[in-house]
């Protein structure tokens, strides 16, 4: 028997092998399809991240919402804040009405309690229609307006309450003027920052919402500073309301 | 698309995963992972040499990476080493190779153990050298050697046997 050099034997293997062709079962390339299917199912991640979004959306508004609760308590504040400009005055002088007013319509009173009531209203309209938020500052004024017709019968006892209505609307109108010139100061600042032109996205969406949001408080507010910084100051999306500048 | 490259590559990948398998439903699952890889790699390729040749590359690789994975025991040569010599030539081994086709080696190179067909098929076929292989199956490149030379010496003695018989039935 002969012997065959190795180099020899390998080649005729190579040969035989290097372009042989078996034909794989028929229902091999539906396997494989079946196992390349799951890449396509790559697209559920964006459900995955929609609904991830949604969340944080949830979590971001009930973290407002807080905010909001606590801001609730300064809410009155606002109210006379906005309308300072002009009611302030006005209530001073319904105040000042109010004390010369409840004496003078002690007699009245005593012939009817409907003239009473229509005081208060007349001298509403000379308060240049003052908007609903005034109606907390007004509400004392019914207090007392009431007050007297239940006490008008007996003369002597209603002395002590209206001076002690008296003593305590004088604080009131004094609390009413320090943040009036609070606000003030506040508004001159906020004109001065959107005269400094558009330098980050803060100011930017400040000018959009300036032109689209027409209302005291807009949409959304932010402030921003020479480095650039832009920080969330105030948003007013109806239900969900948050100003820094009230604290 | 897929489809297509499958339909026009499929029997010659098929060809090479039944080199290193020991029946058609190995190579078919070594050839479905295969394939499996060339789409999901098919974005790497850089037009280096042939797509047909990187694909053969992926085949081999996965099944190396197959017979890594269920590395079934190397050292328990089976009782295939125990082959007598062949008792009368019947031939030259040029005669023998001339009457046997493909699809005889491939049984034969199916028998082999284990170890020894994945480093006749590495070295001889795809032309690895024996530092390659010893790195990539754990090996030592003497073992490599020693396989190699094995896995010929039985390749050969079966060849030699395949004939006889073929021999045998034809001139009876």
């Amino acid at each position: 028997m002969q012997h065959m050099p190795d180099k020899e034997f390998d080649q005729l293997f190579k040969e035989q092998f290097m372009n042989a062709e078996i034909e794989p079962s028929a229902n091999l390339w539906s396997k494989i399809e079946q196992q390349l299917e799951p890449k396509r199912k790559r697209v559920f991640p964006v459900y995955w991240m929609a609904a991830a979004s949604v969340a944080v959306a949830f979590t971001a508004m009930m973290l407002f919402q807080k905010e909001e609760k606590i801001q609730l308590q300064g809410q009155p504040a606002v109210a006379v804040e906005q309308s300072a400009a002009l009611p302030v005055t006005s209530s001073e002088t319904e105040h000042t009405a109010m004390e010369l007013g409840v004496p003078a319509a002690k007699p009245v009173f005593a012939a009817t309690g409907m003239p009473a009531r229509q005081l208060s209203p007349v001298k509403n309209d000379g308060a240049e229609n003052i908007p609903a938020n005034t109606a907390l500052s007004m509400q004392p004024q019914e207090d007392f307006a009431r007050l007297p017709i239940k006490q008008a019968d007996p003369k002597p006892m209603d002395v002590l309450p209206v001076t002690a209505a008296q003593t305590e609307t004088p604080v009131m109108i004094a609390q009413v003027e320090a943040q009036h010139t609070e606000s003030n100061v506040i508004s001159e600042t906020d004109h001065v920052a959107e005269r400094k032109g558009i330098r980050n996205v803060g100011d930017l969406v400040n000018y959009v919402v300036d032109k689209v949001d027409k209302r005291d408080k807009k949409l959304v507010r932010f402030n921003t500073d020479d480095d650039d910084n832009s920080s969330i100051v105030a948003i007013n999306i109806g239900f969900l309301k948050l100003n820094k500048k009230d604290r | 698309m897929q489809e297509l490259l499958y339909r026009q590559t499929a029997s010659k990948m098929m060809a090479v995963c039944m080199r290193y398998a020991r029946d058609r439903m190995e190579a078919e699952d070594v050839l479905q992972m295969g394939y499996v890889k060339v789409f999901q790699k098919v974005k790497e390729y850089r037009s280096e040499g042939s797509f047909e040749g990187w694909m053969r590359r992926i085949m081999v690789n996965t099944a190396i990476e197959s017979y890594r994975k269920n590395l079934r025991a190397l050292n328990v040569v089976s009782v295939e080493d125990a082959y007598e010599q062949p008792s009368q030539g019947t031939g030259s081994y040029q005669d023998a190779f001339s009457r046997l086709g493909m699809q005889d080696l491939m049984k034969v190179i199916q028998k082999l153990a284990d170890g020894y067909r994945m480093v006749f098929n590495m070295y001889i076929i795809e032309g690895y050298s024996h530092k390659e292989i010893a790195e990539t199956l754990g090996i030592s490149e003497g073992a490599s050697k020693s396989q190699l030379s094995r896995a010929r010496a039985i390749l050969q003695q079966e060849i030699l046997k395949m004939e006889g018989f073929g021999y045998a039935t034809h001139a009876g």
